[in-house]
């Protein structure tokens, strides 16, 4: 199954608007490794003093699982990786025609010959090497194959496929992952964008086109519109793809309420997996179904992601949702009665735009 | 050549300068030294330590731990201090047992010992293992590891070892892996080689044995590793092999008296 590749203390903190300080890297690189990330991308070295000794912090916390950082193919990048002692590099290179005109002036002769001598010293130094196909979803597939192919020959261990400008398609993406897995030159990692608000399914499709591992960040975040989220690729492999994992929702939501304030980002109401709201059921005929089965509307429990399931009393309410809470608080209610006043609860929630709180409902029954 | 107990208050120093020309188990050796002094002897070309031999007692068997000398070294020394080892343990039942390469075998059998097994000594110098999962990660981390190693270790040597382990073979650089199936002891002879020892694991354990070599290799993957494996066994040798260890020197375990109790089919490194 594939691996959980998680770059939320690199690509995530490059979205605009946020910096993550060390106290908060060291948080979150423990709280990922306790909810499940198999790997972690932590900084981009070639950054400087002090992204170098965040690194090496979390490297200093020794956490089982691989750590890796991030650096362009580049000599200097890499010598900045081995300072800070890492054993995993991903050395990105660009393969689009767009990016190596902007960046090597169209040359791929350099390119190759760059990578090679960068990936040479990696891997004299033992370290595994991931080579970044920067803006890969935009390169042609036969000239990714011939990256591949000089990578594999140069020792490098993986090749992320990188949909940097997020304007892959699912099916786009099975497409071009099952071409690059079948050659069965090097295992292929996702890195996906969300521009279309596609980033977690493009990723998950690659997973089934073959690929080994997903790079993702908390709360999807990362540059403009974010990338593959960690909780929703971990809950997608646990739950549709049967990864094993012991999920801590606890842990989990810890993880999430860390990210958010330390990236000054809110979390919408019916953000999958750990919006507040993804267990609200409103519609009468949900709540009758929810009321005879739990599964009868919900792909997975609350308690799985620390979430409370819950019944507001709103405009779509039906007689299930009032009998449930008039019967929370000691009341037996009659049918008649109910019927009688679920056209005024609509006509308040309408008007007032905010559901009814229990209370609300018991002073209505009672005194209608 | 003076032949004798160890010299105790110098020994320190006396191994660093040693372990100039050798590759040392200095800790194993130190501690060896410290709780079971009786059975530690060296030989001193004037106050240079030139060769030593060691022995630990268990309750059914006596294990001879360290023996290393300087190449020049003769045989009539290595025989010597040899001799003066076995005239101490002074047991003519208990098995005494000691792992040997072939230059050493002709030596072992002079004093009546039998090979009982014969070992590889295989090293890897392959770099990181990268894809290792987070379950996998967590399942190789326990934390009351002490039951595990007492309870597989006893099935595997019919010994109660759990004191020689925990105080002979643990090291500050110890890294201990583990599953309920069995453990993995490893730890840094100097700062370019981990050795791997002991790992214990109940027999057809594959799976989880695997999963321990991974950690290892996760953990330790940038500097050398070396281990001492059962050559006869497919399963432990195929392990190795599939994760590129280099099948270097044959070694044998000798025994004296009795035929030690060591079930060999759960030692993934001695």
């Amino acid at each position: 199954m594939a691996l959980i590749n998680d770059t939320t203390l690199r690509d995530g903190e490059q979205a605009p608007y946020v910096a993550f300080n060390t106290k908060e890297k060291l948080l979150i690189a423990k709280l990922l490794y306790e909810c499940g990330a198999d790997e972690l991308e932590v900084g981009i070295p070639i950054m400087g003093e002090k992204e170098r000794e965040d690194l090496k912090e979390i490297l200093a916390l020794d956490l089982p699982i691989p750590i890796m950082s991030w650096n362009r193919a580049v000599m200097s990048d890499l010598e900045a990786s081995l300072e800070c002692g890492v054993k995993a590099v991903d050395l990105s290179i660009p393969v689009s025609q767009i990016l190596l005109d902007v960046k090597f002036g169209g040359n791929k002769e350099k390119l190759f010959k760059n990578l090679e001598s960068v990936v040479q010293v990696a891997k004299k130094e033992g370290l595994f090497v991931c080579v970044g196909g920067e803006d890969a979803s935009r390169a042609e597939l036969p000239f990714l194959r011939e990256v591949l192919k000089f990578a594999r020959s140069i020792g490098a261990d993986r090749f992320r496929y990188c949909d940097t400008v997020g304007t892959l398609s699912p099916h786009k993406t099975y497409e071009n992952i099952s071409y690059l897995t079948s050659l069965q030159l090097l295992d292929i990692e996702m890195h996906t964008h969300n521009d279309f608000g596609m980033a977690t399914a493009n990723a998950i499709v690659g997973v089934e086109a073959g690929a080994k591992s997903v790079n993702t960040t908390v709360i999807g975040l990362g540059e403009r519109a974010g990338n593959a989220s960690f909780e929703q690729v971990l809950m997608s492999l646990v739950y549709q793809f049967q990864k094993e994992k012991n999920l801590d929702s606890k842990k989990l939501r810890e993880l999430v309420s860390t990210v958010s304030l330390a990236a000054k980002k809110t979390i919408d109401t019916n953000q999958p997996i750990i919006g507040e709201h993804i267990f609200a059921h409103e519609s009468g005929i949900h709540v009758n179904g929810m009321m005879k089965s739990k599964n009868a509307y919900e792909a997975f429990t609350p308690e799985s992601v620390g979430a409370l399931r819950d019944f507001p009393i709103g405009k779509h309410s039906g007689s299930s949702t009032l009998f449930f809470h008039l019967q929370q608080i000691g009341i037996t209610p009659s049918k008649e009665k109910i019927e009688k006043i679920l056209p005024i609860v609509r006509e308040i929630v309408t008007c007032r735009k905010q559901v009814l709180n229990a209370n609300e409902l018991k002073e209505l029954y009672l005194c209608s | 050549m003076f032949v004798g107990w160890i010299r105790k208050s110098s020994l320190k120093t006396d191994l660093d300068l040693l372990e100039k020309s050798l590759i040392l188990d200095k800790n194993l050796i130190l501690n060896t030294a410290f709780y079971n002094e009786q059975l530690c002897f060296g030989a001193y070309e004037d106050e240079s330590l030139e060769a030593l031999i060691s022995a630990y007692v268990f309750k059914e068997s006596v294990f001879i731990n360290n023996f290393y000398y300087k190449t020049e070294v003769s045989k009539e020394v290595k025989k010597r201090l040899l001799k003066l080892l076995i005239e101490n343990i002074n047991e003519e039942k208990k098995s005494i047992y000691m792992l040997v390469n072939q230059k050493e075998k002709k030596l072992l059998e002079s004093f009546g010992f039998s090979t009982f097994a014969s070992f590889r000594q295989v090293l890897y110098k392959g770099g990181a293992v990268f894809n290792f999962t987070n379950a996998m990660s967590k399942s190789i981390h326990t934390q009351n590891y002490l039951p595990i190693i007492s309870q597989n270790d006893f099935t595997c040597t019919q010994e109660n070892r759990l004191d020689y382990i925990t105080k002979s073979v643990f090291k500050t650089s110890s890294l201990l892996l583990s599953s309920s199936n069995g453990y993995q002891h490893s730890y840094a002879l100097n700062q370019n080689i981990i050795k791997l020892s002991p790992w214990i694991m109940q027999e057809f354990s594959f799976d989880e044995a695997e999963k321990l070599m991974r950690g290892v290799i996760y953990h330790r993957g940038l500097k050398k590793i070396l281990a001492y494996i059962p050559a006869f066994n497919d399963e432990i040798t195929n392990l190795y092999r599939s994760y590129k260890f280099e099948f270097l020197e044959e070694f044998e375990l000798m025994y004296k008296n009795e035929k030690p109790k060591i079930n060999l089919e759960m030692v993934y490194g001695f």
